[in-house]
């Protein structure tokens, strides 16, 4: 039953609503670190880090936080978080954390850590909330390195900074790059998660109507014989 | 002086466009960019909050932080800054006219977690103009009066980012678009046709 | 309201909890601050690592104040890399585009070996770009035309500075095409951090 419930969670977290593609949450930071994949990594590892231990945190004090200061007792926390993944980046990661630049402190308006903090975190006991928060920030993570894997590609022709190929498309590399990938991105995820909904429901469907090894039922009229 | 106010305004309005060169600022782009009139209203609640937390963030930042040794704090202050400032706004307004609240005070709650207003209080850190200003010579020391031009500037950029998409998404809502291209896809499309355009200033 | 009654309150208790959020925060943010500090010497490093391509610990060596302008430019700073004994110098070359009035700011890693009486030049091992004074084609200078000042190691050795004439080229000859004039304040950085070797750190060597 908890393996069930705990699964569910993370599938919602990874998949039906995973913050990138499917809520569009926390653009800023996908649009501005998808230059490589590298970073792009980086900063969905980042953002995971912050939401974990903001979530368990934030759980943990859910009874002790009263309700009219929910609000700034959360932005402290996450800032908290935040300033404390700053310092450990600039000190053991600085190619990273030069990378980011100013994203770095923006994680803490990220609307995908406040957002989970106040839907989820805040009703909800603490493994529930750490495995909300690694879910939810996996789920951006693989949405923030799929972008930035397709634009580094076809940008400067590499693959996690391995040279591949020998093209160089600017246009990739430049803003109005980033808007047109992550948007054929979000279309495509969208429409390959409806038709796996529809084929898994029919999948289903079919399924109630005739279950293994079951046999077929009998004809109405014969039965009455 | 003149030339170099010139290219601080035409930086922070075009060529490092807030939205769409330095992606500050996308959620309400996204969100409450579907009319014109709700795009100008953001947009000048964002520049006039922006302005205010830069009037407060910059000399609290340089003349007390930095000489406390208390730099590391400066995420949790400039969050809290920001936010007490919208909540003040919002209650002045209220006050002071109630049509304009209606038009614009319901952006407000949403301002304090746009990374617009927080991104310009950090990036207005540097110690050197050019550090903000790509294109001026180095040398140029930071101070209030750049700050203050710089984020109303980053505001105006901002603002104008916003009615261009207002208008573009007006005409688009009659358009046959494909099922899964419609809303945030077809959207980002149109944003990178338009951050093409704001591209060529930077060629300049 | 009677105080009593305040300490009770809903409002005191939100007022109490979020100044022990924020005090706890801060008092582990001070202390992580302390535990992950980055001391300037480690900064430094860091900073020079970049331009060196690989992490090396250096330090700052004091320009002699009268031989840090030489007839081809002027030293700005010099490092010694305490890993491998070489000096990272940077330094302006004059004689640019813009009748002669632009610079190039270039860092140079000079590699020597300690011999009897001082230390004597080995050669060139690194040449990298950092700044330029209206250069209008600086982009011209290509990594190759950087790796060529570190293919002559034996004419510096011997002696020799590099030039960028194109009307009388000879051995240490380096120019990008197109860029004559960006190649002589090039060469004129470079020749500026070997003549300050060959001044002042070789310690009477040569």
């Amino acid at each position: 039953m908890n393996a069930k419930k705990y699964g569910k969670i993370a599938y919602d977290g990874l998949i039906t609503n995973n913050a990138t593609f499917k809520l569009v949450l926390g653009t800023c930071a996908t649009l501005g670190m998808s230059t490589s994949a590298v970073n792009s990594f980086g900063m969905g590892i980042s953002v995971t880090v912050v939401l974990l231990l903001s979530n368990v945190i934030i759980s943990l004090l859910r009874k002790v936080i009263p309700n009219t200061v929910r609000i700034p007792a959360f932005i402290v926390i996450i800032a908290t978080m935040v300033t404390l993944l700053r310092m450990v980046l600039e000190k053991y990661i600085p190619d990273l954390y030069d990378a980011m630049g100013v994203f770095l402190p923006l994680i803490v308006v990220n609307c995908v850590i406040l957002g989970r903090a106040e839907a989820f975190a805040s009703k909800n006991p603490v493994l529930d909330s750490a495995i909300d928060g690694v879910a939810t920030g996996l789920g951006l993570t693989f949405a923030l390195t799929l972008i930035g894997v397709i634009r580094e590609f076809l940008g400067s022709g590499s693959f996690f900074g391995i040279k591949v190929m020998d093209f160089t498309i600017g246009f990739f590399t430049n803003s109005a790059g980033a808007f047109f990938v992550y948007g054929i991105c979000i279309a495509l995820f969208v429409l390959v998660t409806n038709r796996a909904e529809l084929a898994r429901r029919a999948g289903k469907a079919r399924t109630l109507r005739i279950p293994d090894g079951a046999q077929p039922l009998p004809e109405p009229g014969k039965e009455e014989n | 002086m003149a030339a170099t106010i010139l290219l601080i305004v035409i930086s922070a309005v075009f060529s490092q466009n807030f939205i769409l060169v330095k992606f500050l600022g996308i959620c309400p782009f996204l969100g409450v960019s579907k009319k014109v009139s709700s795009g100008v209203s953001m947009g000048i609640a964002v520049t006039l909050v922006m302005v205010l937390a830069t009037l407060v963030t910059w000399p609290l930042y340089t003349y007390i932080m930095v000489p406390l040794g208390i730099e590391y704090l400066e995420i949790i202050f400039f969050i809290f800054v920001i936010a007490a400032l919208v909540q003040m706004l919002e209650k002045i307004i209220e006050k002071l006219s109630p049509a304009l609240y209606r038009s614009m005070g319901i952006y407000l709650p949403l301002i304090t977690t746009n990374c617009a207003i927080l991104g310009v209080a950090e990036l207005l850190l540097v110690s050197d103009l050019s550090g903000v200003v790509p294109g001026l010579e180095a040398g140029i020391s930071m101070n209030l009066g750049f700050a203050l031009l710089y984020a109303l500037c980053a505001g105006v950029g901002f603002t104008l980012a916003m009615v261009l998409m207002g208008g573009v998404r007006e005409k688009m809502e009659k358009l046959p678009v494909a099922k899964c291209m419609k809303g945030f896809p077809i959207t980002m499309v149109a944003a990178s046709f338009m951050a093409m355009a704001f591209y060529v200033f930077a060629l300049l | 309201m009677t105080v009593k009654e305040f300490f009770k309150s809903n409002a005191f208790k939100s007022l109490a909890v979020l100044i022990a959020i924020v005090l706890v925060a801060g008092a582990l943010l001070a202390i992580f601050n302390d535990i992950l500090y980055i001391s300037d010497e480690e900064r430094l490093n860091r900073t020079l690592s970049k331009i060196y391509g690989e992490s090396v610990s250096a330090q700052p060596v004091e320009v002699s104040a009268e031989d840090a302008e030489n007839e081809y430019g002027t030293v700005n700073s010099i490092y010694f890399i305490t890993d491998d004994g070489n000096y990272l110098v940077n330094t302006t070359g004059k004689g640019g585009f813009r009748d002669g009035a632009g610079t190039v700011t270039l860092w140079t890693v000079i590699a020597c070996t300690e011999g009897e009486g001082g230390k004597a030049l080995t050669g060139i091992e690194k040449v990298v770009y950092e700044s330029n004074e209206g250069q209008t084609y600086i982009s011209t200078l290509s990594g190759a035309f950087y790796e060529g000042f570190t293919q002559k190691n034996d004419l510096i050795a011997a002696g020799g500075y590099f030039n960028a004439d194109k009307n009388a080229p000879d051995d240490l000859t380096n120019i990008a095409t197109g860029a004559s004039q960006s190649s002589n304040a090039a060469c004129n950085a470079v020749n500026t951090a070997l003549c300050y070797f060959r001044a002042v750190l070789s310690g009477g060597a040569q």
